[in-house]
């Protein structure tokens, strides 16, 4: 191993030269440094360990809320004619069941999965950037309560999880229960961006020393594809519900037909978002599987490398199947085919992974203890659920079909069958981890069995009413159209299912007492999270050990042959008191850097409270308290960034010699690679709005060809300004480089002008454009806004950096800021620069 | 390693800008819009499909003779297979975007 940072053109300085680490907590052994802060501080914990469970906790609760909202609809649909719940609540019902499954439960329970176990799985001793993830939990839990609080103001969403356009208007959806929907929702996705950027930047650069891409646990594998699909799939949700608020509160006219808009808009950015979903939900849950199969046969998992080909393929061809759900809206026939087209193919894949998981199974004699119950129960369910979305997919049958409850029953085969049968088994795999208990494998066999025969009737019925013509999301029926035995079957089903999800829950409270002590190691797993007795203290490694191989437990001996805490490998010496874990390249796994973690904090529930607060009000139209609720966010995230730098300070890290700087500038470090993944976020973002305006400007030309054109000379200058941000993002970079602090400040001062200056003549090209007035001109005026935001955010971090150099607080060689702001300097830039184009092409 | 991974992004990418492109170019020719014709359409997506299939033809078959040359045990090997895989899949894919435009006479079937 060498030291990789020295390449670099940053590094011809040497900041070891320039000061020494500041120290973090003298007083305190390692142990305490680690330790979870207690009392009401238990708050202020950014552990990955301690979010992790909070999100599986609150992710279970919002499962076992959603699953009572479900008996609720069958208990309506047990028999004809029945009254126990008037249309009106049936709507809420059924939309705040489908809602809270999708964006409150499934999302958070695979965050909160992905949270707790990469550092254990890939070595590290906690996530790459631990307030992030807190800050990200509060998001989602301030936002699951606003929708649930949505039933206290009897304004529960009513319009079906996907809110389609023009119902959710205000047309006709007055008053509130939409805005609960959008904003809420809005505010809990910000959870799942963040988690997106936590997890590629934790699985990318954070592996213990030697895990290169092709020794990491497959899981992880199926987690970074995740992560890269959040990062792309929720912008066109978040852009779609700013776009449907805005129309709602400020009357833009984004979907209203008779000003150029198109309701269809909001079907393509919500599907874009939709259907990749379904795989961001399944894909984790089939990594699950993958983990766990290897362990209950004994030998490694078939096909690793096909595994990695499937789970790759399938994260690209899920995005090309979004308008599969839009068949029957009067798109031209060559779409459909197109669509239809790439959804069979996404069969592929799919079955090249489940070939992979039967072929593991074949090699051994699986134990069949109740995860593997669980194992075997996903292949089932989810094999049939495939094979329904292939008839799906198939245009003829889909008109059929369509808004039937052969629908309902194929999602559900899905989602149940590829989410919550994996989800269980993970629970009962990876509970002694998370508590130290095992729960009962004799309860287990029955929760697994109630759960396996209530869902299949519950929901097998289903394709048969569905097929006998009855229509989902209808809160009643006549008798004698042959449906009547068939809900009852369903409803009965239902209860039985529910009948096994209660059974876990009281297993889960007696196993707190009653249940045994894990052993070491229980289910005999190769993988590194179980190298300790459960529980694994705080700091997860002692010292982190090197990794030779996909199952270290199994074919290192130097790591199961002795105390885990006494097991060689690297950082077990702390000379600064701080909390750190080793920075690996992202392909090689190799060190190069020194991670500081932060001690526990306040400022991501703070930060987070701001926020919701900020949307909280705009929801209750208390605007000022807006503009309160941000500018809390923002003082908060200031400070949480406002942290003492010892970028650069070189340390042993105890591989035979290896000394590496402590955040070290370098490109393919966690912070550059989180930069990165943030601009692809920021990309989709824009992309969206941009699909918005040509998808406008393509089904409505004679509204698009009649808007005012954006004034042509200050488009011209915001192009050049886009420009000018670009170049002096980098030059500011280059300056602090070389040392130069002071002249390094005023580069960024003029960053800030430039910033300011470009933002502006955004605004001064469109001011002629009337936004009130069509729907294509007010995507004109979101992408300015879009990017004017961007400019606004480089000239408030050009002016922190400026100000940072002035004070003293940054010493020479310290670039890391000014890396990460030139990263983000050339995406804004580029994205100035296109938005100008656009301007430019519709102006001529 | 760092080649071998991008061995197995590039087929997927590649995927993901043909599918575009054909999205586009139906959205092109069958949106009140009205940009292009048909046939037009037809003809470009039939040349961008056969640069894509050469494209990643070729790639198969480098992904195919890099994994023959790399020893068993190099952790790069994985990667080459699932590049090859990958390769396998998307070129098959493409096949797949293409086909409604091509045996379509006209946007409405
Ligand atoms: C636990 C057992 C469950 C039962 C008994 C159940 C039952 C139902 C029923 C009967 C409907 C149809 C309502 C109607 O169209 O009138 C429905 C809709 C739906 N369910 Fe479930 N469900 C369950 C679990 C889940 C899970 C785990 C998910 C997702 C992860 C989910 C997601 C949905 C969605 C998205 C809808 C569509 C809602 C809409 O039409 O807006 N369900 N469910």
């Amino acid at each position: 191993m060498t030291d990789t940072t020295s390449d670099t053109t940053l590094d011809r300085i040497n900041p070891a030269e320039h000061g020494g680490a500041r120290k973090g907590e003298p007083s305190k052994s390692f142990e305490e440094i680690w330790d979870r802060p207690r009392g009401w501080r238990y708050w202020s914990s950014v552990s990955h360990r301690v979010v992790g469970k909070r999100f599986l906790v609150t992710g279970f609760c919002f499962f076992l809320i959603a699953g009572f909202l479900a008996l609720l609809v069958r208990t309506q649909l047990i028999v004809p004619d029945n009254t126990f719940l008037d249309a009106e609540t049936f709507n809420q019902v059924f939309t705040m069941h489908g809602t809270i499954m999708m964006f409150l439960f499934a999302i958070p329970m695979l965050e909160g999965f992905g949270v707790y176990l990469i550092p254990l799985m890939v070595g590290a001793r906690d996530l790459v950037f631990p307030r992030l993830g807190a800050f990200g939990y509060y998001c989602y839990l301030y936002g699951g309560l606003m929708v649930l609080s949505s039933f206290l103001f009897d304004a529960a969403p009513d319009g079906g999880w996907f809110m389609y356009v023009p119902l959710s208007t205000s047309d006709f959806t007055p008053g509130l229960s939409a805005d609960f929907w959008l904003i809420g929702i809005t505010l809990a996705e910000i959870a799942s961006v963040t988690a997106a950027v936590e997890i590629i930047a934790s699985i990318l650069c954070s592996r213990a020393p030697g895990m290169s891409l092709t020794r990491m646990p497959i899981l992880m594998w199926y987690l970074l594809v995740t992560a890269f699909m959040i990062a792309i799939a929720f912008p066109p949700l978040i852009i779609g519900s700013i776009l449907l608020e805005s129309q709602r509160l400020l009357g833009l006219p984004f979907f209203d037909p008779a000003l150029g808009g198109d309701p269809l808009l909001w079907q393509h950015l919500f599907w874009l978002f939709g259907h990749p979903e379904v795989y961001i939900i399944f894909l984790p849950a089939a990594g699950m599987v993958a983990t766990m199969l290897p362990t209950f046969v004994g030998k490694p998992l078939f096909g690793y490398g096909f595994a990695v080909a499937a789970v790759v393929s399938m994260g690209f061809l899920s995005f090309g199947l979004w308008a599969h759900h839009m068949f029957t809206t009067g798109l031209p026939v060559m779409s459909l085919s197109l669509f239809s087209a790439a959804s069979t193919m996404v069969a592929v894949p799919t079955g090249v992974q489940i070939f992979c998981f039967i072929a593991t199974l074949a090699q051994g004699k699986p134990r069949l203890t109740v995860p593997m119950l669980f194992v075997l129960g996903f292949l089932f369910i989810f094999v049939l659920g495939g094979l329904t979305g292939v008839m799906l997919a198939s245009v003829p049958f889909n008109f059929q079909a369509h808004d039937s409850y052969f629908v309902v029953a194929h999602l559900h085969y899905v989602l149940i069958g590829g989410f919550v049968f994996p989800m269980f088994g993970a629970l009962y795999y990876w509970m002694p981890h998370l508590t130290g208990r095992m729960l009962s494998e004799r309860i287990g066999k029955w929760v697994f069995w109630l759960m396996f025969a209530g869902f299949n009737l519950a929901f097998f019925m289903m394709h048969l009413t569905g097929l006998r013509g009855m229509p989902r999301r209808i809160a009643t029926y006549p008798e004698g159209l042959g449906w009547d035995r068939l809900n009852l079957l369903s409803s009965i089903g239902a209860y039985i299912l529910a009948a096994g999800v209660a059974l876990f829950v009281w297993d889960f409270v007696r196993h707190f007492r009653q249940g045994l002590r894990a052993p070491l190691n229980p289910w005999g797993a190769g993988t590194l999270e179980w190298l300790y007795q459960p529980v694994t203290p705080g700091y997860n490694f002692r010292a982190i050990p090197e990794v030779r191989s996909r199952e270290p437990l199994w074919d290192q001996p130097e790591l199961s042959d002795r105390p885990a805490h006494d097991v060689a490998g690297a950082l077990r010496a702390c000379p600064d008191h701080r909390r750190e874990t080793i920075g690996s390249d992202p392909v090689s796994g190799e060190p190069i850097q020194i991670l500081r973690l932060p001690h526990p904090t306040w400022m991501p529930l703070i930060s987070a409270s701001g926020v919701a607060l900020g949307f909280g009000a705009t929801l209750a139209s208390f605007y000022w308290l807006t503009v309160a609720g941000f500018a809390t966010a923002l003082a908060g995230i200031t400070a949480w960034t406002r942290e003492p730098s010892d970028s650069g300070v070189t340390r042993d890290t105890g591989l035979g010699g290896l000394r590496l700087a402590v955040n070290a500038v370098d490109r393919r470090g966690h912070l550059h690679v989180s930069i990165v993944g943030t601009m692809v976020i920021s990309f989709a973002l824009f992309a969206s709005l941009l699909f918005g305006g040509l998808f406008l400007w393509n089904v409505q030309p004679e509204f698009a060809d009649r808007v005012a054109e954006p004034v042509a000379a200050w488009t011209i200058a915001a192009l050049c300004g886009g420009g000018v941000v670009a170049v002096f993002g980098w030059l500011a970079l280059r300056t602090g480089a070389r040392g130069a602090l002071r002249a390094a400040a005023l580069v960024d001062g003029v960053l800030v002008l430039a910033a300011s200056t470009t933002g502006a003549l955004m605004g001064s090209a469109l001011w002629p454009v009337d936004p009130w007035a069509s729907a294509f001109g007010a995507t004109g005026w979101a992408l300015g806004v879009f990017v004017t935001v961007h400019l606004a955010v480089i000239a408030w971090w050009a002016l922190i950096n400026a100000l940072r150099k002035i004070v003293g607080a940054v010493e020479p060689g310290q670039t890391l800021p000014d890396l990460l702001l030139n990263a983000v300097c050339k995406a804004t830039g580029a994205m100035v620069v296109i938005t100008a184009i656009c301007f430019l092409v519709v102006a001529s | 390693m760092i080649r071998m991974a991008l061995h197995v992004a590039r087929p997927v990418i590649l995927w993901a800008i043909h599918f575009t492109a054909i999205y586009a170019l139906i959205s092109a020719a069958c949106a009140p819009r009205a940009l292009l014709e048909p046939d037009v359409a037809r003809a470009t997506a039939a040349l961008v499909t056969l640069v894509t299939g050469v494209l990643m033809l070729v790639w198969l078959v480098i992904a195919g003779r890099v994994g023959g040359r790399l020893n068993p045990d190099e952790p790069s090997r994985t990667l080459a297979q699932a590049a090859w895989w990958t390769n396998v899949i998307m070129l098959i894919a493409i096949v797949a975007n293409l086909w409604p435009i091509a045996v379509m006479g006209s946007c409405t079937g």
